[in-house]
């Protein structure tokens, strides 16, 4: 699936990212237990079909973390163009924009538009900062969603949702997702067969991280409770500018890397919030997730990749 | 100076306008039998006498103290010293949603030391900070960086900072260097 070539993501540099970030493994669901084994021996079957995560480009960004978060998206995309097998599409986990202007959204889409894909985006707190810029965003990305600007859509088998955690912030930043959606969650899912591949992605983390940071969704487990019954439910998260993963029963969780600048590891600093890494290196601390989906049985192997 | 000096009885002169019978100590007892004058006695002044008047002016001084302390209250702040150098690489976190000349998903932080809450002309601040009517001074900021929500329920920012130490250090970087 992964092969030898100039760019994009050859062994060496999947390896290299396996290595450091413990991905580039395939999720497989039988009978309910998920097994692993390593993504090179994974094979492209039919009816398989990938897409691509971004997350966190803070377009509008310009402080000494990375002072060219446009350039860093950039590179971003260069990636996705230089995928293989051509992408079914982007999502994109929220904050797009850094301060929810008009011209940062103008920016970030005429940037990502370079990809040349359908592109599902999740809102992430720096895109809706108050009731203004709530329906400014919902204007501009919320065509076919519901309420707050969550939506669902399929593609070849696998059941997609997009939800928005971050208009009713909790403690400490939490995101939430409140009764309204969580009431369409549940329509939204009922009457799919267990069998049927869930992928929810959504800004905010879905699962608690760091609770003193705001990292994770106060009413998420209500969420969760109604995907318990699916066979194979992958969660895709941004916000925390990092690598992370969780497996709980069927359910994988991931969150990505920025594209933008990192965040430090909970209880390794303060607080959280742009890290300042030497000068150089910040291409290492950025990436994109490429996921590939095969249908028999239903695996999805996720990939992520840094800048450099 | 111990606190609980100041709640020892001062004065016979403080107990009598309390309508206090005159207090005959084992003190006084006991230094009623002493008959040689110290130094600071006064003539016809027993040693009692003498060590009432010692406290009267010690007392005194007390609530002088007391005096100056209450008014210097007003701008000392009895928090940790902050480190200006160590607040600005803490402020690195801050700029995820701040910088010190442009408004940001915050507002601007130069010279915001000494300055009204939500008074940038500029900035859309929440409804929760502007009726807050807080200046912004090593108190106030120690307590909006432990916790904003508790300060202005509803306002925008959530970010906090556990550690007096790092905030006294980011309030020392934003006081020194920030104006």
């Amino acid at each position: 699936m992964i092969d030898e070539r100039d760019g994009g993501l050859d062994r060496r540099q999947t390896l290299k990212c396996m290595l450091w970030a413990g991905t580039g493994v395939v999720w497989t669901v039988a009978g309910g237990v998920p097994s692993s084994r390593l993504i090179g021996s994974a094979k492209a079957a039919e009816g398989s079909f990938s897409f691509v995560q971004i997350s966190d480009s803070h377009i509008g960004f310009e402080k000494p973390a990375n002072p060219d978060a446009r350039a860093t998206l950039s590179a971003a995309v260069d990636k996705v163009l230089a995928t293989p097998d051509k992408p079914a599409f982007l999502i994109h986990t929220g904050d797009i924009s850094h301060t929810a202007k008009p011209g940062e959204f103008d920016d970030a889409l005429q940037l990502i538009g370079r990809a040349k894909l359908d592109v599902h985006y999740a809102p992430g707190e720096h895109d809706i900062l108050d009731p203004k810029t709530r329906d400014a965003y919902l204007e501009r990305f919320g065509k076919g969603a519901t309420g707050g600007g969550w939506y669902a859509f399929d593609q070849g088998g696998v059941h997609f949702v997009s939800l928005n955690n971050v208009v009713d912030l909790k403690k400490n930043g939490l995101g939430s997702l409140g009764p309204e959606q969580l009431e369409w969650l549940e329509g939204d899912l009922k009457g799919r067969t267990d069998s049927t591949p869930i992928v929810i992605f959504s800004h905010i983390p879905l699962w608690m991280i760091a609770p003193e940071w705001g990292w994770g969704t106060e009413d998420s487990a209500q969420a969760l409770g109604y995907l318990s019954r699916f066979g194979s439910v992958t969660v895709l998260n941004g916000h925390i500018h990092q690598l992370m993963q969780k497996v709980e029963g069927n359910v994988t969780f991931h969150t990505a890397r920025s594209t933008a600048f990192p965040q430090p590891a909970p209880g390794t600093a303060p607080a959280p919030g742009p890290k300042l890494v030497p000068a150089g290196e910040l291409r290492k601390w950025l990436g994109v997730r490429e996921v590939v989906y095969s249908p028999s049985p239903a695996t999805l192997a996720v990939t992520d990749t840094d800048l450099t | 100076m111990g606190l609980l000096r100041l709640l020892q009885p001062l004065s016979r002169e403080a107990g009598r306008e309390a309508g206090l019978p005159p207090r005959l100590s084992r003190e006084r007892e006991e230094s009623s039998r002493l008959s040689a004058k110290k130094p600071g006695e006064a003539a016809g002044e027993g040693p009692y006498e003498a060590f009432l008047r010692r406290q009267e002016k010690y007392a005194a001084a007390v609530v002088l103290a007391c005096a100056i302390s209450a008014a210097l209250a007003k701008t000392a702040w009895a928090g940790p010293a902050g480190d200006a150098a160590r607040g600005e690489t803490l402020y690195e976190a801050c700029q995820d949603c701040h910088s010190l000349d442009k408004n940001d998903v915050g507002p601007r932080h130069r010279g915001v030391f000494g300055r009204k809450a939500a008074s940038l002309p500029d900035y859309d601040y929440s409804d929760a900070l502007k009726s807050a009517n807080i200046v912004w001074n090593e108190e106030t900021l120690d307590k909006w960086l432990t916790d904003p929500q508790a300060v202005a329920p509803g306002a925008k920012m959530f970010f906090h900072l556990d550690s007096p130490q790092d905030r006294a250090d980011v309030i020392a970087y934003l006081k020194e260097r920030a104006k």
